[in-house]
């Protein structure tokens, strides 16, 4: 029930008991809490600092990684002119960086 | 060691652990508070805010996704709360040491920064899917210098023949920086610095706040959060804290002070446990209460672009210094 790489190791079974003894903790902590609230009014209406939301307005998926992508974007434009579309240009890729793999694998 | 000792060490860690974590907590916003002129909460103030969330009323958004929404601020607290029993704390191994290794622990503290995002997205709200996005970009932006960090200083260890070199335990018995010479003490040095750099984001605090930006975005992802359920995440987050100071710790300054005093015993203990919270604190303050005081939030863009460059080029360097240094000193 322990994964040993010879470097490290891993009990799944050990962190899901534990996690479930805190969890159960947290649970305690949750019943103590008030959990109640005047659902259907004003209250539970999504924050929009006063504004009301335009009806199926939602942040689109392709904002996820805007800020990823910009500030990356110099190297994602160097790693895009890459891809020319000739799948020469893959193989030879393909090959000049298995024999560097293999150039490392050799010295080492 | 039988289960029974293992369950009441948990038992002392977590409640223990969630204890300080408060305390550190109070410190570091009296002593945020004193740095900016200002007097600052009383230090009981995090308990005070606890027991005040406890009996605030839990709100959840007609939009959300109610299971999802109100199931992730137990998620974060159990990564946050389980973490702490993979890491030495001071003189004393793991809780579950042969049972998790640093590998373990990295995730573990990535849970808490997901459960937060998707908390934001099943809360339905703009801001909190906003604040939801900044946190997945800051999350894949300072794991990757943080993996080399960890990698470099097992890569090091390893290469001792002194066991598992990603085992905390492993680490903290045998700090490398009497193993390694000039060069391997620099490249120690910048892995130390990005690892500094690295916690306040791991923590989402200022300069690397975007996903809440109170000023901005209204809290984020935790706008929609209240009572009972803010409480959770109020107290994994504390948590986290200090689980990632310790880790810090546990990394590069695992030393003790009792054995150079020539004490021993529970003395010797107490002595270096103490001496334990003192070096927590003292990266708390070092790399969360001074950076957030003093610098101002950046963009989600020059986050993700001084993760990847310039900070990922330093670890790396620290890791070329390492490689380096074994190349000549063996």
């Amino acid at each position: 029930m322990r994964l040993f790489t010879g470097e490290g190791h891993w009990s799944p079974l050990v962190w899901l008991a534990l996690a479930a003894g805190v969890g159960f903790f947290a649970w305690l902590l949750w019943r103590w809490g008030r959990r109640t609230y005047k659902a259907g009014t004003e209250q539970d209406m999504p924050f929009l600092s006063g504004e009301r939301a335009p009806e199926g307005a939602h942040v689109g998926a392709p904002h996820l990684y805007w800020g990823f992508l910009q500030g990356l974007r110099p190297v994602l434009e160097g790693l895009r002119a890459f891809h020319s579309g000739f799948v020469g240009d893959y193989v030879t890729w393909m090959v000049v960086l298995l024999a560097v793999a293999l150039l490392v694998v050799v010295l080492t | 060691m039988s289960v029974l000792n293992a369950l009441w060490q948990a038992i002392l860690v977590l409640f223990g652990g969630t204890f300080l974590a408060l305390v550190y907590k109070g410190i570091d916003r009296k002593l945020a508070a004193q740095m900016q002129g200002r007097i600052g909460p009383p230090i009981r103030q995090p308990f005070l805010d606890v027991g005040k969330l406890l009996v605030k009323e839990t709100v959840v958004p007609r939009t959300a996704v109610r299971w999802a929404f109100n199931l992730m601020p137990f998620l974060a607290l159990i990564a946050a709360g389980t973490v702490l029993l993979y890491l030495p704390i001071g003189p004393f191994r793991p809780v579950l040491s042969g049972y998790g290794d640093v590998i373990v622990v990295l995730y573990l503290l990535a849970v808490p920064a997901v459960a937060m995002a998707l908390g934001g997205f099943a809360s339905g709200s703009p801001f909190g899917v906003v604040g939801a996005q900044r946190e997945l970009v800051m999350l894949m932006s300072y794991e990757f210098p943080l993996a080399v960090v960890v990698v470099a200083l097992a890569w090091r260890v390893a290469g001792l023949g002194v066991g598992p070199a990603f085992s905390l335990a492993t680490l903290a018995a045998n700090p490398l920086w009497a193993q390694v010479g000039p060069l391997g003490v620099l490249g120690l040095v910048l892995l130390f610095l990005v690892l500094l750099v690295v916690t306040p984001a791991e923590l989402s605090k200022i300069p690397f706040d975007i996903p809440e930006a109170e000023t901005e975005i209204a809290g984020g992802l935790m706008v929609e959060y209240s009572g009972v359920n803010l409480a959770l995440f109020y107290l994994a987050d504390a948590l986290k804290t200090v689980a990632m100071a310790a880790l810090v710790v546990a990394l590069f300054i695992p030393y003790g002070i009792a054995a150079p005093l020539g004490i021993s015993g529970v003395g010797g203990q107490i002595l270096d446990l103490a001496f334990f919270l003192v070096k927590v604190f003292c990266v708390m303050f070092a790399a969360v209460t001074t950076v957030r005081v003093a610098f101002a939030r950046l963009k989600v863009d020059q986050i993700a672009r001084g993760f990847w460059i310039p900070l990922t080029a330093v670890a790396a360097a620290g890791l070329l210094l390492l490689v380096l240094d074994k190349a000549v000193v063996g």
